[in-house]
């Protein structure tokens, strides 16, 4: 048996496969290394100030400027042109609906959006909760076997370490749920097309207070030279606002598998400038 | 790593690439989604590689974790072979008895054979990527050649 033989086995490499894997390398951002502060930093320091100021703790508002605030803080560091225009940019006036099984399950919304011509990006936060707290703890797919390692074991990655989800969970006599975004049909499709809306970066985490946080990140320069994108953008583009779709799902983590998925779809409208 | 290097990489392994994502997930538009979130893993987890030297085999085992997350997430037993699909885009440069037996061969098997004979990796090579001993390869190897081997006999026959 030799390469060749073997080679002959497959088929040429089809169209589809080499146009995925430029789409995605063009789509690559060279994004600064993510210098992330831990959370518990975050809270010891801003119990320190609220306690010095003699100011209440107020819950906390989530969305990009929390974010790139508290856990990516290169981006203001290292870009802060698009930054600047990112935040000046920022819309948390978002029109949606979560529809489906998957909204019985996870309350998930578009917390801000910023779609920046001028530094060909368009960026999106969204925040998911177990709608019932009490019997389920929610994290992020993405969460899951991170590190790339392959286990008999599936391990989840919290603020406890990594490890098997009973011993890194908040609380093991809940349930776990995983939300999973950004996978198989999962991506940010436009409007009715069909046509997904590519995404260059994101990130997935879950904070002290249970909620899954997602940042994701694409590229407009690409977007606007791919002719069947841009149509789509175009075709459905009304009053400057562009609506979305998401389609994701909640799987239940039960004797080291995923099952029981339940769907769901977030449809929303971002302001396009 | 940069964009240029990690581009210019991937790029050269786009055949070795498809063909590890097809042998598990059977499909194109599976390798496809498999091949993307494989990309996007590694480009975020970027910094995490230490030596650059081990890209090529660091990114086949992000994409094997991945294809095999894809097929329990979508709940397939076993790699079912799409044969309308082969049948409907037959192509005469394509071994279709070898691709048959390919796939009828255990998964485990599977890959160990593509790594080594197909991907030029040696024994250690595949150990690291698969994270198993060298001797578990050594024995994967030895089976998949002696199944393959009868079942090319059994389908001429």
């Amino acid at each position: 048996m030799n390469a060749n033989d073997l080679d002959k086995a497959f088929k040429p490499t089809p169209y589809i496969f080499t146009e995925t894997l430029n789409k995605t390398l063009h789509g690559l951002e060279e994004v600064p290394t993510m210098k992330k502060i831990t959370t518990r930093t975050v809270l010891i320091v801003a119990l320190i100030t609220a306690l010095t100021l003699g100011i209440v703790y107020a819950a906390v508002s989530y969305g990009q400027q929390w974010y790139y605030e508290t856990r990516f803080t290169a981006f203001e560091e290292h870009r802060p042109d698009v930054y600047k225009e990112v935040i000046k940019a920022l819309d948390n006036n978002i029109k949606q609906e979560n529809i489906g099984d998957g909204a019985k399950v996870v309350d998930f919304k578009v917390e801000d959006s910023a779609w920046v011509e001028n530094s060909d990006i368009f960026t999106l936060s969204f925040t998911a909760k177990a709608v019932d707290e009490v019997e389920n703890e929610l994290h992020g797919m993405m969460e899951m076997d991170v590190d790339g390692e392959d286990r008999e074991e599936h391990w989840l990655w919290t603020k406890k370490g990594c490890g098997v989800p009973k011993d890194v969970m908040e609380d093991p006599n809940k349930q776990l749920i995983l939300i999973d975004v950004f996978s198989y049909e999962n991506g940010l499709k436009i409007g009715n097309s069909g046509v997904e809306l590519p995404i260059s970066s994101y990130d997935v985490f879950t904070d002290e207070e249970g909620v899954v946080f997602i940042q994701v990140e694409a590229n407009l320069d690409y977007i606007k030279k791919d002719k069947n994108i841009s149509n789509a953008i175009n075709e459905t583009l009304k009053d400057s606002m562009l609506m979305l779709k998401m389609l994701y799902q909640v799987y239940y983590f039960k004797d080291n598998a995923f099952v029981n998925p339940v769907e769901g779809e977030l449809i929303f409208e971002v302001k396009v400038k | 790593m940069n964009k240029e290097f990690f581009t210019k990489e991937v790029l050269a392994m786009e055949r070795s690439l498809y063909r590890i994502a097809i042998s598990y997930v059977g499909q194109d538009a599976d390798a496809c989604d498999a091949v993307q979130q494989a990309l996007l893993k590694a480009w975020n987890k970027r910094y995490s590689l230490r030596e650059l030297k081990y890209f090529r085999t660091w990114l086949i085992r992000i994409l094997i974790n991945c294809c095999k997350n894809m097929l329990k997430l979508k709940k397939r037993e076993v790699l079912v072979l799409d044969v309308e699909t082969i049948a409907n885009n037959k192509n005469s440069e394509q071994n279709y008895e070898l691709y048959k037996a390919l796939n009828t061969l255990n998964e485990k098997h599977r890959i160990v054979l593509l790594l080594h004979y197909l991907e030029g990796y040696k024994i250690e090579e595949i150990a690291s990527i698969l994270h198993i001993p060298a001797g578990t390869v050594k024995s994967r190897l030895n089976k998949a050649r002696k199944d393959i081997k009868i079942i090319l006999e059994e389908e001429l026959s």
